[in-house]
């Protein structure tokens, strides 16, 4: 009893500690509040919207006014409201292609790197092919290959993210398992999944995750630009196939620019916040940097 | 001996995560199963975002009855690929003009083009329908081709293996200064313009055209799109052409007449033609030309499987023997070059590189792949009084924004491509611009696999015909540059499009969905009953117990006696594989172009958009407050 609460009791110390650090870089907090905001108007979204992102409201291409805050596309659809749902396939598509990748990658670079030799050899050889596959020709094809869905597009993003996860934590867990606490707990009598579990897997967590952050952007960055060249499911409203609308139909040179220009500016804000906070993250993570920084 | 057994743990790890995230590449083999689900994928050109909309509102619409659409965005190539050569496919969205024009649309209906290359992409078997259009092809009096023609139309109304959603306005934009253009198939852009256009107020000068792609190859008879032509139609002299009304007229052929059976055709040539390295132009090259089509079966020219021989009479006069009598054999010849003996004797027909000597108004200058080819006049051409121009340069700009900009910038006269409709208001302002708004045959249409049960009953087509929001379609990714399509031969032919089509078949004249109607023309089907069986909201095709007879198509009885025997002309031919040109054409009436009435929302207050605004600065204000307090709990 008293143990597990004083485990619990560590736990939330540790985390106390962690925001300490994190709060102090004024570039963490300024991403983490762009991300809350994005985060609430892809859960809200449909309360927060003025209009049904797929339903005719107005004229086509109209300009800004009070109704439509960023006018109209050509379909008469508010560019508002499909701005404020087009949030929630980017940050599903970004969060989930990450984690899947960095849950791949994880898992191939801990049993690799714990087990070595004939293992290590082939999954670092295996992971080698994916690593030197050209990231986005080969994103094209599959795509084009498995047809346009969210689902497909995530699938692909995280085939070609996971070997640098991988690569990652592979060297992380070379360095751990030789350590004493894990000599220590193999001398006890651990099993080998045991010691993955219990003592590898919570010390390579911070890397991962601060790799996944990085993951997250580029997720949503290609997800964008697959959808941009047309390859996305044109049925969802993403800013990628907005995008791809807005410049097809020449939306820069009609009167409404803002069709392209505010999923352009929604993609910018995230890319920035996910980068500032993964600047934050490799702060606090990485003790050398905190050190500098004071 | 454990290490191996880790290895083997470790791998059969890695074999699950790869196995199951290859999950969705290996197709699920589809057993003979005893229901369909009304679940479809629509292929559409992924660079047409009016066609991709086209296809995602009548997925919105189709899901209200309880059929499934997923939407394809696929390369155009691909597209062509999957539907013409490999027939793999449920159902597709293209434009092919010529699928609605009478001379060319006997070829999408036989029996003989439903083969990989043909051009019967739905699957077609209809045997009243193989004999018309074999009819069709032989007849030459225009009372027997309408009558041909308005039952061919019927037919396909009725039985819907494709189904029409709008037709495009032509929106080219030229200099206001630029004059003399000739209509043809594509708008302005015809072989007669690059003859007669000149600018106003000046003589000579150099004419800039924008063509939205390059030359796949120097060889002018391996020409498939539609601006590998206006290069060539500059270069190249015919012997007929088609004028504004798109009817044949002399050329380089100044008289042509033929036997009352319709299968001896005599050309008198004009004698004063030359190559643009000096030869004379003569009956040799004419009568050249017509063998090497027919030896080389080359594909593209529909009329070589219907020569049996070419005579040559005197140094002008060239007689054509026909097989057959062949209605449209003056329109192939407007879209037939004239070839130099002297050159082409010994070249094989599809070299990438043929030799650049034509007849034609402008010759070869010089060529940068992928930015421009340049043309200069040919001084020595027969028509003295053509071309007007010292120079002709086609540019090549893809990007339609880009090339907007270019005419604005004066670096351009002439674009031949549409211009993004959302364009039209910006070119109208522009005071040097003409923009050209004029109907066209231009035919976006849906087809269907009419192999893939089940859209071989015809109910199911008929209620997916009154689901495409055709109107809604019109109004707005075309921004009423265009008119929803009821028919299956463009009222721009007159007379030979049938008018009854839209009344009698109302699935066809149908331009908005029709949810109700839908799912009557379901319940009428007996060939499938369908419901929803395991109840995800998409219908299930159960075939019926009784396989009951089918019904028989509209009755046609065709009253042309005079007319060879309809027995089936040996097809299969190379010639016959390739594609006929898709060409459109245009009206000289003028059409007004009404922008759609914006549909005011009736409910939405005004300012909710504001007021939307206002709530995004207030989250945005409490987030930053929470997280100013939390640092400094922290700190």
């Amino acid at each position: 009893m008293e143990a597990v609460s004083v485990k619990r009791y560590r736990r939330f110390e540790r985390v106390i500690e962690f925001w300490r650090a994190y709060s102090r870089t004024r570039l963490g907090l300024i991403g983490l509040g762009i991300l809350l905001f994005y985060t609430l108007m892809a859960i809200f979204a449909p309360w927060i919207a003025p209009y049904d992102p797929k339903a005719r409201v107005g004229g086509s291409f109209e300009p800004p006014s009070a109704e439509h805050p960023l006018g109209t596309d050509e379909m008469g659809r508010d560019i508002l409201s499909q701005v404020i749902y087009g949030t929630r396939v980017s940050l599903l598509v970004g969060v989930l292609a990450a984690l899947l990748a960095a849950a791949i990658g994880s898992a191939v670079g801990m049993v690799s790197g714990y087990f070595g030799g004939l293992v290590d050899d082939l999954l670092m050889r295996i992971t080698d092919l994916f690593l030197v596959i050209p990231g986005l020709p080969f994103i094209i094809v599959l795509s084009v290959v498995l047809g346009p869905s969210i689902w497909n597009i995530i699938l692909v993003i995280a085939i070609i993210s996971w070997p640098s996860v991988a690569r990652l934590v592979r060297s992380e867990t070379l360095s751990l398992k030789e350590r004493l606490f894990v000599q220590a707990s193999r001398v006890s009598g651990a099993t080998d999944l045991y010691i993955i579990v219990h003592h590898i897997l919570p010390n390579v967590l911070p890397i991962v995750a601060a790799s996944m952050v990085l993951t997250i952007t580029s997720a949503i960055i290609l997800e964008a630009g697959l959808s941009f060249l047309g390859l996305g499911d044109p049925t969802k409203i993403s800013w990628g196939t907005m995008l791809y609308f807005a410049d097809r139909q020449g939306a820069l040179l009609s009167d409404n620019p803002y069709y392209i220009i505010a999923p352009g500016i929604a993609l910018i804000g995230i890319g920035l916040a996910f980068v500032f906070v993964s600047y934050a993250l490799d702060e606090v993570v990485n003790p050398r940097l905190r050190e500098r920084e004071r | 001996m454990d290490k191996v057994y880790r290895s083997l743990l470790a791998f059969l790890v890695l074999a699950v995560m790869l196995a199951s995230s290859m999950g969705p590449i290996t197709p699920i083999v589809k057993a003979e199963k005893e229901y369909y689900k009304l679940e479809f994928e629509v292929l559409v050109p992924e660079y047409d975002p009016v066609r991709i909309r086209a296809a995602e509102l009548l997925s919105q619409y189709a899901a209200q009855v309880g059929i499934k659409i997923h939407v394809r965005p696929v390369d155009l190539n691909y597209e062509i690929t999957k539907t013409q050569d490999e027939h793999d496919f449920d159902m597709y969205i293209i434009g092919w003009s010529s699928k609605n024009m009478p001379m060319y649309i006997s070829s999408f209906i036989k029996i003989s083009e439903d083969r990989p290359g043909g051009n019967n992409i739905e699957g077609i078997r209809n045997e009243t329908l193989d004999k018309l259009a074999h009819m069709l092809d032989k007849t030459v009096d225009p009372e027997k081709q309408k009558e041909i023609l308005w039952k061919i139309q019927e037919i396909l109304a009725d039985q819907v293996p494709y189904v029409g959603i709008y037709t495009r306005f032509l929106t080219q934009v030229w200099v206001k200064n630029l004059k003399g253009l000739h209509k043809e198939y594509w708008g302005y852009a015809s072989p007669m313009t690059w003859r007669t256009a000149y600018f106003e107020g000046k003589k000579g000068g150099t004419f800039v055209v924008i063509l939205a792609d390059d030359l796949r190859t120097e060889n002018v008879l391996l020409a498939r799109s539609i601006y590998e032509d206006m290069v060539w139609d500059a270069l190249y002299d015919t012997l007929v052409y088609l004028d504004d009304n798109y009817s044949p007229k002399p050329w380089v052929a100044y008289k042509y007449e033929w036997s009352p059976d319709g299968k001896v055709w005599t050309f008198y040539l004009i004698n004063n033609a030359t190559w643009h390295d000096g030869k004379p132009l003569t009956a040799d090259d004419v009568v050249f030309t017509f063998e090497y089509l027919v030896k080389n079966n080359v594909p593209g020219f529909r009329f070589v499987k219907y020569v049996e021989k070419v005579e040559k009479v005197d140094d002008y006069t060239v007689k054509l023997y026909l097989k057959e009598p062949y209605a449209w054999l003056l329109y192939d010849l407007a879209d037939t070059p004239i070839l130099p003996k002297h050159l082409w004797e010994n070249v094989q027909w599809n070299v990438s590189k043929a030799p650049l000597i034509g007849s034609g108004p402008y010759k070869w200058s010089k060529r940068v792949e992928g930015e421009y080819i340049e043309l200069v006049k040919n001084e020595n051409y027969w028509r003295r009084d053509m071309p007007k121009m010292d120079k002709l340069v086609f540019r090549i700009i893809k990007n339609f924004n880009a090339a907007l900009l270019a005419m604005e910038a004066g670096e351009a006269h002439f674009y031949v491509y549409y211009i993004p409709t959302s364009a039209v208001d910006r070119v109208k302002k522009n005071p040097n611009l003409h923009l050209n708004l004029e109907r066209g045959v231009t035919f976006y249409y849906l087809g269907f696999n009419l192999r893939r049960p089940p859209l071989d009953d015809v109910w199911l087509r008929r209620a997916i015909a009154y689901l495409i929001p055709k109107k809604e379609v019109v109004e707005g990714p075309l921004q009423g540059l265009g008119e929803p399509c009821t028919w299956y031969i463009s009222p721009y032919f007159g007379e030979l499009s049938n008018p009854e089509v839209p009344k009698k078949f109302p699935w066809i004249g149908s331009i908005e969905p029709n949810i109700e109607k839908a799912k009557e023309m379901l319940a009428k089907s007996d060939k499938y009953e369908y419901k929803d069986i395991d109840g995800d909201g998409i219908l299930e095709a159960i075939p019926k117990a009784k396989p009951t007879t089918t019904k028989p198509p509209a009755t046609v009885t065709v009253t042309t006696t005079e007319t060879a025997s309809p027995s089936p002309t040996p097809t299969g031919t190379a010639a016959e594989r390739v594609v006929t040109k898709t060409v459109t054409k245009t009206v000289t009436a003028s059409v007004t172009v009404t922008a759609p009435a914006p549909t005011s929302p009736a409910t939405a207050p005004a300012g909710k958009g504001l007021s939307t605004l206002a709530a995004i600065a207030v989250i945005i204000i409490v987030i930053a407050a929470i997280l100013l307090f939390l640092r400094r709990r922290a700190g």
